[in-house]
C-alpha cells in the first residue's frame, strides 16, 4: 500500500510564519528608520582585525588590497559604490555579496576578519582636513 | 548497552552526512540568487533536526557541534568556528524549546522555520559581536523573510525522510 506523501502543516505553524514576518518588520522598521536620519558624505569604514580605517569616498574609482588572518582581499571603491574584487577566503561569501552603495550597508568577510562597512557622515570634508 | 551502542554509530554516519551536506552547501550557494552575506539552503541544519526527532536532542547537540568543529577545521577557520557557533546555539535552544514544549502543536515545517529564523539571528548577533557593529543588523529583515522559504523546503525535506527512513532497530 502507498503511504500517505502528502506535506503535512499544523495550525500552529501560522503562528510561527507570523511571528517571523513581524521580527522581519520590526527590524526592518529599526534599521531603515535610522537610513533617512543622515544623508552626508559617503565614507568607507574598513575594520581589520579591529583596527579601523576611515576613508572619505570621491568619484574617482580606488583599489585597494586588504590582508588579514592569511588571507588576502582586493577591494574597488568611490562614492558611487563598494565592492569586493577578490578574496581567496574559502567561502566567498564576500565576493558574491552585491556591491554596497547605500547608508549603514555593509561585507563582511569571517575568515579573513574584514568588513567594509559604508556610513554617510554628517561631517564635512573641510571639517576633517581643518 | 547495545542500543547506545548503536545510536552512538547512527550518530558518527549523521555527523559525516551533515559534514558533507555543509561541504556541498558551499557549491550551491544560495548568495548568486540573493547577493547577501549569510544566505545559506540550511541542508546541515536537516541532519540536526532529523536526529532531534529520531535520537533525541543530546545526540543531536552532539552531532551538531561536531559538525561545526571538524567543519571549521576542514573549510574554515577559528572565525568561521566562532561564527557558526552563534547561529548554532541559538537555534539549538529553540529547537529543544519547541520540541519539549510545542511538540505537539507544531509540524517539522514549523519547527525547520523557527530554527532557520533563530540561525540568522544567532548569526548576526556573533557576526555583531565579532567585528563590534551594530550595522550588521541592518540585512536581518531580508535575511528573517529567506529563512522563511528555507525552513520550510528543509522542513519539507524532514517529513519526507521521516517518513521514508526507518526508525532505528533496537
Amino acid at each position: 500500500m502507498r503511504k500517505n506523501e502528502n506535506i503535512i502543516f499544523k495550525k500552529a505553524d501560522i503562528f510561527v510564519y507570523m511571528v517571523v514576518i513581524f521580527l522581519a518588520i520590526g527590524t526592518a522598521f529599526f534599521c531603515f528608520g535610522a537610513k533617512k536620519q543622515s544623508l552626508g558624505k559617503p565614507t568607507l569604514i574598513i575594520t581589520v582585525d579591529g583596527q579601523q580605517e576611515t576613508i572619505y569616498l570621491t568619484d574617482q574609482i580606488q583599489m585597494r588590497v586588504l590582508s588579514c588572518a592569511g588571507y588576502t582581499m582586493q577591494i574597488e571603491f568611490s562614492s558611487k559604490q563598494v565592492r569586493v574584487i577578490s578574496c581567496d577566503c574559502p567561502d566567498q561569501i564576500c565576493v558574491h555579496t552585491a556591491p554596497i552603495s547605500e547608508n549603514e550597508e555593509w561585507i563582511a568577510c569571517v575568515p579573513a576578519k574584514i568588513l567594509l562597512w559604508l556610513h554617510f557622515s554628517e561631517e564635512s570634508y573641510d571639517g576633517i582636513a581643518g | 548497552m547495545e542500543s547506545r551502542a548503536k545510536r552512538i554509530c547512527y550518530s558518527a554516519c549523521l555527523v559525516a552526512v551533515a559534514l558533507m551536506c555543509s561541504y556541498l552547501e558551499h557549491f550551491i550557494s544560495l548568495t548568486l540568487l540573493i547577493p547577501l552575506p549569510g544566505v545559506k539552503l540550511g541542508v546541515a541544519n536537516l541532519v540536526t533536526l532529523f536526529a532531534a526527532k529520531r535520537l533525541n536532542c543530546e545526540y543531536a547537540a552532539g552531532i551538531l557541534f561536531i559538525r561545526i568543529g571538524l567543519s571549521a577545521l576542514l573549510f574554515g577557520s577559528v572565525t568561521t568556528f566562532f561564527f557558526s557557533l552563534g547561529g548554532a546555539v541559538f537555534s539549538y535552544l529553540v529547537m529543544v524549546v519547541l520540541l519539549k514544549f510545542f511538540c505537539g502543536y507544531l509540524s517539522e515545517v514549523g519547527i525547520s522555520v523557527a530554527c532557520a529564523a533563530s540561525h540568522q539571528i544567532g548569526q548576526i548577533a556573533a557576526a555583531c559581536i565579532l567585528f563590534a557593529n551594530a550595522a550588521m543588523f541592518r540585512y536581518l529583515p531580508i535575511l528573517l523573510l529567506v529563512s522563511l522559504i528555507t525552513g520550510t523546503l528543509v522542513g519539507m525535506v524532514l517529513q519526507m525522510l521521516l517518513r521514508r527512513i526507518p526508525p532505528m532497530q533496537r
